[in-house]
């Protein structure tokens, strides 16, 4: 007998990325348009400078939010008939989602490098009210972190809610959404607007970027993306592939 | 190719018998292999291995080993016995019968047989 | 390389409905079966069940003796084909043949290309642009190509016209040849694959009706034709599958092995025995009570 040629888990991300890359392109391509280009001309033009590429930063979460909901139900039907063990499927998803999630990280961080060298190179304030989330390399880590940890959140919140939908039905699934996506939604909160909940939190600043010290988003973030990845494993490790 | 019913196996075997007694297959040639046969009457493998299994047992095939199998020496001859014991009652008889049937007279039908022998009507 | 196949007690429900009745077979390994039902009798249910798509409720599978759910190795080796066929629709047929040899173990590329091109599938269309029966050649393509060692088709040349459905027969009976794999072809159109198949599986109501090497079946069913009292006389006692009258004449059709001394006691009797063909055979054989006459 052949042996299996590879990890079957690479493969399945590999498969995945085949699949999607050019959505991933298309959209960070009319983001960089939208809010690189027109922004920094707006900005140019304008007599008022802020940051444009901050208004980017939600749109990647509802992006990685509709990745995870095509998942189970575009390509675990055709991997699995194609001899992938549900266990392997589950665990490229994994790989892909936290693998889209750091790219989605880094693309939000490289965008907020380069506008300050613009900013920089004209004398405009980036951050006028917010935290200046890549003023030092251990801030820019810091940030990117949580924009990871909360891209990730939506990803595998969208990915269960997607396969409570095809395991257990249209009411459960509908019910899924409010638990699958509370944790990212309370870290968007926290992250960017709600002094007081932070307070609660016991978090000193909006952002790592701003307070140089560990933040409870990375963390709720991985906790978060651990319990809906965990939620979802479990249900598609016995899931039957039915007829279309 | 094969009837629909009648076991696949079975026309195999009948079909090499007559090649055998035609002359089609002479003696100590070779018979196609299994899957020569499979491929050729697009029938399972294992159904033609019957068959010829069959003309093993009776003795009008032979193998030798891992070359193949092969028409018995006598084969021909011991078709031709058996088909001439089961003549009468496998083809005459019924023409008889048929013919009675359909009202031809017997004396026709051996006027007609008398005409093939000597060459009239071939 | 092939594997066998072991059911033991096997059921399935879904809910209420029961699709798989305790059933239990063997199928040796490297044959070619025939799985023969009515729609809803549970054939998709069980090849199901076989390639690990879903787990039976109770009782036992086992694929080369091991459970084939959530196996890597047998799963990898199980290769189903369903009628929908299980492929991305977006996608063009290259690329879909691009992500079955990424993933089939034991891929054919050169008789993927050339079973491409024999059924004439446009590798640029997208799969969803495609017709039912070009679809199912696709289906067809994947299935041969992937050479695994449990391959089955589950009804999937039913949407394929005549001449397809036959270069399909031929294609799967030579590479068989050269690559002997245990093959389960699930149909309702018995007679024109039947000569394929080494045994046939024949299962009613989720449950096995019969299993048995697909001549010996053929060997069994015999029509008994002649005068009706002399026919029924004849048949007392055997398996009568079907019985016609007209006027003072029937024909029984009995299913059980028939010695030469009862053949010349038919014959003796003025009756006429006949063979039966496979279709009418499986028709009877899976006829509902309350249609039986």
């Amino acid at each position: 007998m052949t042996r299996l040629r590879t990890n079957r888990a690479t493969a399945v991300a590999a498969d995945l990325v085949r699949a999607q890359g050019y959505i991933v392109l298309l959209f960070w391509g009319a983001m960089i348009a939208l809010f690189g280009v027109i922004s920094t001309l707006v900005n140019i033009l304008g007599t008022s400078h802020s940051s444009a590429w901050v208004g980017a930063r939600w749109w990647p979460q509802f992006f990685l939010l509709s990745m995870g909901v095509q998942l189970t139900a575009q390509f675990l039907r055709i991997h699995v008939s194609h001899g992938v063990t549900r266990r392997a499927f589950a665990l490229g998803g994994v790989l892909y989602g936290v693998g889209m999630s750091v790219f989605s990280g880094i693309v939000m961080q490289l965008g907020f490098v380069v506008e300050r060298a613009v900013f920089a190179a004209n004398g405009w304030e980036q951050f006028h009210d917010q935290v200046d989330i890549v003023a030092s390399p251990l801030r820019a880590m810091g940030s990117g972190l949580e924009f990871v940890a909360l891209y990730a959140a939506y990803f595998f919140a969208g990915w269960l809610i997607s396969t409570c939908f095809y395991r257990l039905g249209v009411v459960i699934g509908l019910l899924s959404i409010i638990p699958a996506v509370a944790p990212s939604v309370t870290m968007e909160l926290l992250q960017w607007h709600n002094p007081t909940l932070l307070g609660m939190l016991g978090s000193a600043g909006r952002s790592l970027g701003l307070t140089g010290t560990v933040s409870t988003y990375p963390a709720i973030g991985a906790i978060a993306v651990a319990i809906l990845a965990a939620l979802t494993i479990a249900q598609l490790k016995t899931a039957a592939i039915n007829e279309k | 190719m094969f009837d629909d019913y009648s076991p696949i196996y079975r026309q195999i075997a009948e079909r090499i018998k007559a090649d055998i007694m035609s002359g089609a297959l002479a003696e100590d040639t070779q018979v196609m292999s299994t899957n020569e046969y499979a491929a050729t009457y697009r029938i399972n493998p294992a159904t033609a291995a019957k068959g010829l299994r069959e003309l093993l047992d009776e003795g009008i095939l032979y193998k030798r080993r891992g070359i193949g199998m092969f028409v018995s020496p006598d084969a021909r001859s011991r078709l031709r016995g058996d088909h001439r014991g089961r003549f009468f009652t496998d083809v005459v008889d019924p023409m008889i019968k048929e013919a009675r049937t359909i009202g031809i007279p017997l004396t026709d039908v051996v006027d007609h047989i008398h005409k093939a022998e000597t060459g009239e009507n071939s | 390389m092939s594997f066998g196949i072991e059911v033991e007690n096997l059921s399935l429900d879904y809910g209420d409905t029961r699709a798989l009745d305790d059933m239990s077979f063997t199928i040796p390994s490297g044959t070619i079966v025939g799985l023969l039902g009515r729609n809803g009798s549970g054939k998709t249910s069980l090849v199901s069940v076989l390639a690990a798509f879903r787990r039976g409720s109770s009782g036992e599978v086992r694929v080369d003796g091991q459970d084939p759910f959530e196996n890597a190795e047998i799963m990898a080796n199980t290769c189903l084909i369903r009628e929908g066929g299980d492929v991305a629709d977006n996608e063009r047929v290259s690329s879909v043949i691009d992500f079955a040899a990424r993933h089939r173990l034991n891929w054919d590329a050169a008789l993927a290309d050339r079973l491409l091109d024999r059924f004439k599938l446009p590798r640029k269309k997208r799969v969803k642009s495609l017709s039912r029966g070009m679809r199912s050649a696709l289906g067809v393509v994947l299935g041969m190509a992937s050479r695994a060692p449990l391959t089955i088709f589950d009804e999937v040349h039913l949407g394929m016209d005549a001449p397809s459905r036959y270069a399909f027969y031929e294609e799967l009976l030579n590479d068989y040849l050269e690559h002997p794999r245990t093959v389960i072809l699930s149909t309702h159109l018995i007679e024109e694959v039947a000569s394929l198949f080494e045994d046939v599986l024949i299962i009613d109501h989720g449950g096995v009706v019969m299993h048995e090497p697909t001549e010996d079946v053929r060997e069994r069913g015999v029509a008994i034709t002649g005068p009706i009292e002399a026919v029924d006389r004849f048949c007392e006692g055997m398996t009568v599958l079907n019985r016609q009258q007209l006027g003072g004449s029937g024909q029984v059709t009995t299913f059980g092995t028939m010695t030469d001394d009862r053949r010349r006691e038919a014959k003796a009797a003025g009756l006429e025995l006949g063979p039966v063909p496979l279709q009418d055979l499986f028709v009877h054989l899976t006829k509902d009570k309350e249609d039986r006459s």
